[in-house]
């Protein structure tokens, strides 16, 4: 996922054979969470770690066909010592939901003013009944994780990529 | 003669919330994880603090987030919703927001609420 021959300083790999059921996000994020908070410096890594790994899980429950899903995690070190850590969700969307989730990702990643582009989600959202992508734009203003999608065949891929920081002493 | 609050509270396993009416101030509290399991109970309970807040002519309405740990985007869009109702309401009222420095998505998440609507919404404690 990371690209890198290093190997991660964490890793955790999840995979359904259908979409998750709904009460499962919460435990295996916080299960996530757990793992981590030893090594990150501050809550409020914590806290972004949880807002992304959280609103990716519940898009694959929502807007997942009856197929396998997936869900990477990934700390790792890149060459010039900065930390990343990777959420990667891995689904395939129902055929009616497909273009407009590419859509709403490339309008993320292509967004001139992320802020403003996100007020204008949430003003948009509150006559929208569902499907607003509300929570990839949280991810994407709140986080500072950076999202990234693609299709393979039929399945979607998102990746949140964002730089966290290590207590100290946790790295030989 | 004294008016008194008929506000219902939600009470789930993860996720609770609850009011109080006291000295012509109506206060609502939040408790736990607003995840799956709270977003319709919290749409309901939210649509029913509009109109209890209407029906006692409050000028404010106070929200304690301080032990609400985590909310997901769809809890979020519920405040979302119900800050645009009072927004385009005849008879308006300001929404407080208290919040625990310590939970840093609060103070990211009801940034943007406030941005929502200036006029009506104030964090304090971020």
């Amino acid at each position: 996922m990371s690209g890198s021959a290093e190997k991660p300083l964490v890793s955790l790999e999840v995979s359904f054979g259908a979409a998750p059921p709904e009460g499962m996000v919460t435990p295996l994020c916080q299960s996530l969470l757990e793992l981590c908070r030893p090594l990150l410096a501050d809550e409020d890594a914590a806290s972004r770690l949880r807002l992304t790994a959280h609103e990716l899980l519940e898009n694959i429950v929502k807007y997942s066909a009856a197929s396998a899903c997936e869900l990477r995690f990934e700390l790792h070190q890149n060459s010039s010592g900065s930390l990343f850590a990777q959420v990667q969700t891995s689904n395939v969307p129902r055929p009616e939901n497909r273009a407009d989730a590419d859509e709403r990702l490339a309008a993320l990643s292509t967004a001139h003013d992320p802020l403003q582009h996100y007020d204008s989600i949430i003003a948009d959202s509150a006559r929208q009944p569902a499907g607003s992508g509300l929570g990839l734009a949280r991810i994407h203003a709140e986080t500072e994780y950076r999202l990234s999608h693609r299709f393979e065949g039929d399945a979607l891929i998102i990746l949140a990529s964002g730089e966290v920081w290590l207590k100290k002493g946790t790295l030989p | 003669m004294s008016q008194t609050s008929e506000l219902e509270p939600v009470q789930g396993a993860d996720f609770s919330c609850s009011s109080r009416f006291a000295d012509g101030k109506l206060g609502v509290s939040f408790v736990g994880t607003g995840d799956v399991g709270a977003i319709e109970p919290l749409g309901a309970y939210l649509k029913r603090v509009h109109a209890e807040a209407t029906r006692l002519g409050v000028a404010e309405v106070s929200c304690d987030f301080r032990q609400l740990t985590f909310m997901n985007s769809s809890c979020f869009k519920a405040f979302v919703v119900w800050i645009d109702t009072v927004k385009n309401a005849q008879q308006s009222y300001r929404i407080r927001f208290l919040t625990d420095p310590a939970m840093h998505w609060q103070r990211r998440s009801l940034e943007a609420l406030r941005r929502l609507a200036m006029n009506v919404v104030t964090v304090e404690g971020g």
